[in-house]
C-alpha cells in the first residue's frame, strides 16, 4: 500500500481522493505519507517557518509570518527525475 | 542491584510523554543524548516494591535511521539496552504505528508489550478494536490505556513487572514478505550465519536493512566480516534490485505495510459512520475551486466587517488623541522650527500611521483564529488550485500566502522552490499581494471615504491585486517555459476551538511589529516629509521641495485622476506603503481635510495604486538578493505600468459612470 500510496502521490492525488481509491481511513493515508517522509520518498515544505526566522527585516517588520497548521508535502525530486526521465 | 529498564518507544505524538509522566510522576530527569542534542527523558517507576527506569526515547514512523532521532531510539533497541519496550501504539491510526511495531518486532526483541493509547479516540472515531484478537496475533500483550484520564495504566505497570521479571513470555509476529524477497533474507542470512555478529543481532534484521542498503547496518557488516564478505552480499543485493528495476527498501516498506492490512483485518473493524462526517463536508465545500473560493470571500468580508467596525471608533479615539495633544504641545514649544517638526511632521505624521494600530491589532487577531481554527489550510488549497490554472507551481503558494504579510520573507521564501524559472515568477509576482503595510493604506481610504462599505472596499482591492498576481503569473509563464510540475499535498488539520491565550499573544507579538516600525521608518519618514513640506519656504506657495517635486510627475498623475500630492505620498510610500497615509496627514493636517479635498473615486483610484505600483525599498532589496538587480528593475517597471493602467482605466470608467 505504501508503494500505491506514492504513485498515486507522484500522480498529483490529494490525501481524500488517495483515501477513497484505496479505500482505507485518511487517517492512515497520511500514516503512510508520515512513513513516505520518514524514508525520504517525499519531503516536508517548511510552511514560512523559516523565512521569517531569517528575515533582514525581523527586527522591525510590520508584522506578521503567517502560521500554517497543515502539513505540506511535496515528492522528493529523485523520484520525479525518475518518473520524467523514463 | 541496577535497575531494569523500561523503554518507551512509538510514533511521535501518540501519548508516549503522558504515559511517561503517568507512570513515573514528579521523578524525572531531562538530559541528552550522548553526543547528540536529542532530549532524553528519564525517569522512576516503582511497582510491587521494585524501582525501574523508565526512558522515553525519541518519537519516530520508522527505524530506518534516516534521522538522528530515529537512530538514537534504534541503537537504544538494537543494544539491548530495554529490559522491558513499551511500545505506545495511537489506536486511532493504526496501520502506520503498527508499521514501527513491526519495526521493532522485526529486531527479534521479545519483551514488547503494546500500550494502546487514545482507545477513547477511536472509538469516537468509530474503530473497533478487539484486544484480545490483538494479543493473539502479533503474539505480544496489548494494554489498552488512556494516560490522560489513568485508563489502564495499572495493568500497564503489572505487565511491566510480569515482563522484566521473566514472568511474562511472547512469540512475537515477525513481517512476511513475497516468497523471492524471503529467497534474499534467507540467502544472506545463511552468508552471515557463524559468525560473530550472530550472536548479537538478529541476522533475519541484518538480511533486511542490508537489501534496504541501510548504512549503519553495512558499516557494521564490514567491521565484522570485511569487505570481501560484504562486497559478495551487496553485489547479490544489486542483482536483486535489477530485477526489481525498483529500489529494495520502498518494496519492502510497502509489503510490510501488506502484511500490517492483512493481520489489522483479524482484529479491527471499521464501523460505518453515517455518511460523511460534518467535518468532511465542510472540507469538500471549503476547498471546493468555486464554492471554496466564494466562500474565501465570504470570510474575508466578514473579517474586514469585523475590523472595520470594532477597530474604527478606537482608531478615530486614537487619531484625536493624536492631534489634541499635537494642539497642547504646540504652545510649549517656543522654537518654531522644532514645533513644525514635531507638531506637525512627527504627530502628525506617526500619529495618523500609529492611529491605525487597533485595525492592525484586530486585522491579526481574526487571522489568527482563522489559522487556529484550520481555515487558512483549507483557504491554501483554494489558493493552491487556482493558482496551478494559471501557471503557478503548486510550491509557490506559500511564497504567496506569506506576501499577505510582508513581502520580504515572501520574496525568501521563493527558495523552497527548485525550479529557477518557477522561482523567478513567483519572486516577481509577489509584491503585487498586498502586505499588511498596505492593509493600513487602504482601510484609512476605505474609512475615510467609504462610511459603511469600507469592507466591501478593501476586498475588492484585495482582489483586484490577487487577481492581477495571477493574471502576470500567467503572462509571465506563457513566456518562460515551465518546469517540471511537482506534486504538493496539504495535509488538512483538524478543525479546533482557538486557545485565547495564544490568539491574543501571537496577534501582539505581530501588531507589536507595527508600532515598532512606526517609531523608525515612519517616523524618519515623517521628518524627512516635514521637512520637503517646509523649506526652502512653506507649502502653498508652490516653492517647497515637495511641491516642486510633486508637480513635475503631477500631468502624468492627471492621467488617473490624481494630483501633486498623491505623487508625493507615493514616492514616499517606497520606502514604506505607511508613509503615504503619514505623507498626506502632514500636507493636510488633518483627516477632514483631506475627505474634503479628494471624491472617493479618486480615492479608491489612490488605494489601488498604492497597492500595485512598485514593490518597497525592502522588497526591491530582497529581489535583488535573491535574483539580480535587472530582475529587480524589471519588477519596478512593470508594477508601475500595471499600476497606471489599472488606475487610468479605474479613473477613466468611475468618472463616465458618474462618480
Ligand atoms: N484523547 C486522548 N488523548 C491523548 C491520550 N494520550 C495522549 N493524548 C493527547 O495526545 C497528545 C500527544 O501526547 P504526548 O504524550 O505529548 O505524545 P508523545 O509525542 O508521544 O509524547 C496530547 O495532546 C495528549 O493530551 C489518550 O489516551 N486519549
Ligand atoms: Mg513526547
Amino acid at each position: 500500500m505504501l508503494e500505491r500510496v506514492l504513485k498515486l502521490l507522484e500522480e498529483g492525488k490529494d490525501v481524500d481522493e488517495i483515501a477513497g481509491e484505496l479505500n482505507v481511513p485518511r487517517e492512515e493515508v497520511v500514516g503512510a505519507m508520515e512513513v513516505l517522509a520518514s524514508m525520504g520518498y517525499i519531503e516536508r515544505v517548511g510552511a514560512g517557518e523559516g523565512a521569517c526566522a531569517t528575515c533582514p527585516l525581523r527586527n522591525f517588520c510590520p508584522g506578521s509570518c503567517f502560521r500554517f497548521k497543515g502539513k505540506v508535502y511535496t515528492v522528493a525530486e529523485f523520484r520525479l527525475e525518475k518518473s520524467s526521465g523514463k | 542491584m541496577a535497575m531494569k529498564v523500561v523503554a518507551l518507544a512509538g510514533n511521535p505524538n501518540v501519548g508516549k510523554t503522558t504515559i511517561f509522566n503517568a507512570l513515573t510522576g514528579l521523578r524525572q530527569h531531562v538530559g541528552n543524548w550522548p553526543g547528540v542534542t536529542v532530549e532524553k527523558k528519564e525517569g522512576v517507576l516503582e511497582y510491587n516494591g521494585q524501582k525501574f527506569l523508565v526512558v522515553d526515547l525519541p518519537g519516530t514512523y520508522s527505524l530506518t535511521a534516516h534521522s538522528i532521532d530515529e537512530l538514537v531510539a534504534r541503537d537504544f533497541l538494537l543494544k539491548g539496552s530495554a529490559d522491558v519496550v513499551v511500545n505506545v501504539v495511537d489506536a486511532t491510526a493504526l496501520m502506520r504505528n503498527l508499521f514501527l511495531t513491526m519495526e521493532i518486532l522485526e529486531m527479534g526483541l521479545n519483551n514488547v508489550i503494546i500500550a494502546l493509547s487514545k482507545v477513547d479516540l477511536a472509538e469516537k472515531h468509530g474503530i473497533e478494536i478487539n484486544v484480545k484478537r490483538m494479543e493473539e496475533v502479533l503474539g505480544v500483550p496489548v494494554v489498552p490505556v488512556n494516560g490522560k484520564e489513568g485508563v489502564g495504566l495499572e495493568e500497564l505497570k503489572e505487565k511491566i513487572y510480569e515482563m522484566a521479571n521473566g514472568v511474562l513470555h511472547e512469540r512475537p509476529v515477525v513481517p512476511k514478505y513475497d516468497p523471492e524477497v524471503e529467497r534474499e533474507i534467507e540467502h544472506i542470512t545463511g552468508v552471515l550465519q557463524g559468525t560473530p555478529l550472530a550472536e548479537k543481532y538478529s541476522l533475519r534484521w541484518l538480511a533486511i536493512k542490508l537489501l534496504q542498503r541501510d548504512d549503519s547496518v553495512i558499516k557494521l557488516v564490514l567491521r565484522h566480516l570485511g569487505s570481501e564478505k560484504l562486497d559478495e552480499i551487496m553485489g547479490h543485493i544489486a542483482e536483486v534490485e535489477e530485477r526489481y528495476k525498483r529500489a529494495m527498501d520502498l518494496i519492502i516498506a510497502s509489503q510490510k505495510y501488506e502484511f500490517i492490512d492483512n493481520l489489522m483485518h483479524r482484529f479491527v473493524r471499521y464501523t460505518k459512520e453515517e455518511g460523511e462526517s460534518f467535518s468532511d463536508q465542510l472540507d469538500s465545500v471549503l476547498t471546493h475551486p468555486v464554492y471554496g473560493l466564494i466562500a474565501l470571500f465570504g470570510v474575508f468580508y466578514l473579517v474586514f466587517k469585523f475590523v472595520f467596525v470594532f477597530g474604527l471608533p478606537l482608531q478615530e479615539l486614537l487619531d484625536n488623541a493624536f492631534s489634541s495633544f499635537g494642539e497642547w504641545l504646540a504652545p510649549h514649544i517656543a522654537n518654531e522650527a522644532l514645533r513644525g517638526l514635531i507638531v506637525d511632521g512627527i504627530i502628525a505624521g506617526v500619529g495618523s500611521v500609529l492611529s491605525f494600530f487597533p485595525l492592525v491589532f484586530l486585522l491579526f487577531l481574526a487571522l489568527s483564529v482563522l489559522e487556529d481554527v484550520g481555515y487558512m489550510a483549507r483557504a491554501a488549497v483554494v489558493m493552491e488550485k487556482i493558482m496551478r490554472k494559471f501557471g503557478l507551481p503548486g510550491k509557490s503558494f506559500i511564497p504567496l500566502v506569506l506576501a499577505f504579510g510582508c513581502n520580504v520573507p515572501a520574496v525568501m521564501a521563493t527558495r523552497t522552490l527548485d525550479d529557477e524559472r518557477d522561482r523567478l515568477v513567483t519572486m516577481l509576482v509577489n509584491p503585487l499581494i498586498p502586505c499588511s503595510a498596505r492593509l493600513s493604506v487602504i482601510s484609512f481610504l476605505a474609512a475615510a471615504f467609504f462610511a459603511g462599505h469600507q469592507a466591501l472596499t478593501a476586498v475588492s482591492i484585495y482582489a483586484t491585486a490577487v487577481l492581477m498576481a495571477l493574471l502576470v503569473a500567467w503572462l509571465l509563464s506563457r513566456f518562460v517555459i515551465k518546469g517540471e510540475e511537482s506534486p504538493f499535498i496539504i495535509e488538512l488539520p483538524e478543525y479546533l476551538i482557538p486557545s485565547w491565550k495564544t490568539v491574543t499573544l501571537h496577534s501582539w507579538e505581530r501588531s507589536k511589529e507595527f508600532i515598532k516600525k512606526a517609531g523608525t521608518i515612519i517616523l524618519l519618514g515623517s521628518m524627512a516629509i516635514w521637512y520637503l513640506s517646509s523649506y526652502p519656504v512653506q507649502m502653498g506657495t508652490g516653492g517647497s521641495y515637495a511641491e516642486r517635486l510633486g508637480m513635475f510627475f503631477e500631468p502624468y498623475m492627471r492621467l488617473m485622476g490624481l494630483d501633486w500630492k498623491a505623487a508625493v505620498s507615493l514616492l514616499f510610500g517606497i520606502i514604506a506603503k505607511e508613509n503615504v497615509i503619514s505623507t498626506y496627514g502632514i500636507i493636510y493636517g488633518s483627516e477632514e481635510a483631506i475627505v474634503g479635498a479628494m471624491t472617493p473615486l479618486q480615492a479608491y483610484v489612490l488605494a489601488m495604486v498604492t497597492t500595485l505600483y512598485v514593490p518597497c525599498i525592502a522588497t526591491i532589496g530582497a529581489i535583488r538578493a535573491e535574483s539580480n538587480w535587472k530582475w529587480a528593475a524589471f519588477t519596478v517597471v512593470y508594477m508601475i505600468a500595471l499600476a497606471s493602467i489599472v488606475g487610468i482605466i479605474v479613473w477613466n470608467v468611475g468618472s463616465a459612470l458618474g462618480y
